[in-house]
């Protein structure tokens, strides 16, 4: 059931007051927080329920931008699927390593491996429990071009990239909502007319739809047998772009 | 959390110049405890590194210093070992040599000391330490303290520590972690890789010295770089490479034309 509304349109009239408060405090930032404003505002593919919880997250705290990830990050979604076939997720090395997937044996770019093992499989926490995961169906060898594609805005110049394939048999899977995407300004819902059951990342630099995503949560993941691999893309040799903002129109 | 409007600013900027120095470093460490950037997507750290990138040559020094105070300021701390983690990432991630007397002193909470830091305050203290080390061979014994110890998940980083500052060390004390690779895995493959490419190992030079292996230790050496993908320095050391496998995965784009049958997600609330 679609709610046909916004995440920042109050359900229930009493948590309006939180919601503007929240709005105007995004306008009131620079141009990121503008695009989070616009992913809130664009949102209308939400059933009422998390709508309604999200709202609610937000009334009970202080209606600030911090209060946005805890909001979203609270909500459980339901949008199950399957899908057998070549899904990968992209990451930096030392994300791999600070999240505690790879050994910290790297010390520069030019020691980042062709592959590397993974101690635990992609999208799991230390104790095993699945985290929810971001995949795309992108094969761009090129890790800059792969960045701009997945519109990574937080991946920098000389971070070296890794592809993870992932596979997804009975998985739950989801169409990324704002939810999702909490504060994270690059992300952006695939146009309105849009008809497929997958997401569509945003370019980096012109804010183009581009590929298919989903969010996977590996509740089998913990069974696998073999090792993961991450693929070495290489080193990204640019800042990100931030050419998506102009592409925008954040502000009602 | 500190309230002043200039920590508002957004993630990946660079702080306010006329910021005061003190505010400045409350910002980097807000940042580095996640209280301002909180996108779930990133590590604390990635919006300091592209703040420092963005920032002005004229500004970069102060910038620097300020990562480097507060990280300091945050090792006094008893319960800091998320933002100590994320600052020596940081430090590593932008060169910050000003960091160094900070991260020798924290070394002392590993497992080389106390071991009071949590696992990945370790972690990110030791691989920053041996990124930034002087390679003067001051920390050698330190390393190899290190990799004596035979943590595995450290291990790895002690070998490839010791191949930049100590680099007859590390090629000496490869048939030692040969044998405790095969006692508990500690990531052999992707350390051989790291000192190949050490400028001053290089391919031919570790070549060498696993050659000088007995055959049962070679063959696992060998078996640790084909698993990192490590064939081009296998091929210096004069083994015979194995043909590659055909790649099994299809091509993207005509996957969803090649599978209509397959089920996909359906749209929400569809």
């Amino acid at each position: 059931m679609m709610s046909g509304m916004s995440l920042i349109r109050a359900i229930d009239p009493t948590h309006q007051r939180a919601l503007d408060t929240l709005a105007e405090t995004l306008r009131e930032g620079g141009e990121r927080d503008g695009a989070v404003l616009l992913n809130l505002q664009e949102e209308d593919r939400v059933p009422p329920a998390q709508v309604s919880a999200f709202q609610h997250a937000i009334a009970d705290g202080d209606g600030a931008r911090s209060a946005i990830d805890p909001a979203c990050s609270a909500l459980a979604r339901c949008l199950p699927t399957r899908e057998d076939v070549s899904w990968s997720h992209h990451v930096t090395l030392n994300a791999l390593v600070r999240h505690g997937y790879a050994r910290p044996i790297a010390l520069d770019a030019a020691q980042a491996p062709p592959r590397v093992r993974l101690s635990r499989p992609c999208g799991t926490d230390a104790q095993g429990r699945p985290r929810a995961l971001w995949v795309t169906t992108t094969r761009t060898a090129d890790a800059t071009a792969t960045r701009d594609r997945l519109g990574l805005g937080h991946v920098d110049a000389a971070e070296v990239l890794y592809r993870i394939d992932v596979p997804m048999r009975d998985e739950p899977a989801f169409i990324p909502t704002a939810l999702d995407a909490g504060t994270y300004p690059a992300w952006r819902r695939p146009p309105a007319a849009s008809e497929d059951p997958w997401g569509l990342t945003r370019h980096l630099a012109t804010d183009a739809p581009t590929d298919p995503e989903l969010v996977v949560v590996r509740e089998s993941a913990a069974a696998a047998a073999r090792p993961e691999i991450g693929k070495h893309l290489g080193a990204v040799t640019t800042p990100p772009s931030t050419g998506y903002l102009a592409h925008r129109t954040p502000r009602p | 959390m500190t309230t002043h409007r200039s920590l508002r600013s957004a993630p990946g900027a660079p702080p306010d110049p006329t910021l005061p120095f003190d505010a400045c470093v409350a910002w980097v460490r807000a940042q580095a405890r996640g209280d301002v950037s909180v996108a779930r997507h990133e590590l604390p750290e990635d919006a300091l590194a592209q703040a420092w990138t963005r920032a002005s040559a004229a500004d970069r020094p102060r910038l620097s210093r300020a990562f480097a105070t507060a990280l300091a300021d945050a090792a006094r701390e008893p319960h800091g070992d998320a933002e100590i983690a994320a600052l020596a990432a940081l430090a590593a991630r932008t060169e910050l040599t000003l960091a160094l007397p900070t991260l020798r002193s924290l070394a002392d909470r590993t497992a080389l000391g106390d071991g009071s830091l949590g696992e990945q305050a370790q972690s990110a203290v030791l691989h920053a330490l041996a990124a930034l080390q002087p390679r003067d061979g001051l920390l050698v014994a330190l390393w190899t303290r290190l990799f004596l110890l035979g943590h595995p998940w450290l291990l790895g980083l002690a070998l490839t520590a010791l191949g930049r500052s100590d680099p007859a060390r590390a090629l000496a004390l490869i048939p030692d972690a040969v044998r405790r690779e095969r006692d508990t895995p500690f990531g052999l493959g992707e350390a051989l890789w790291a000192l190949a490419n050490e400028p001053a190992i290089g391919r031919a030079r570790l070549g060498r010295a696993l050659v000088a292996l007995s055959p049962a230790l070679r063959a696992v050496a060998e078996q640790e770089l084909r698993e990192v993908g490590g064939e081009a320095v296998l091929a210096g050391a004069g083994a015979r490479p194995r043909r590659a496998r055909k790649s099994t995965t299809r091509a993207a784009s005509p996957w969803f034309a090649a599978r209509p049958s397959v089920v996909a997600p359906p749209r929400l609330g569809a």
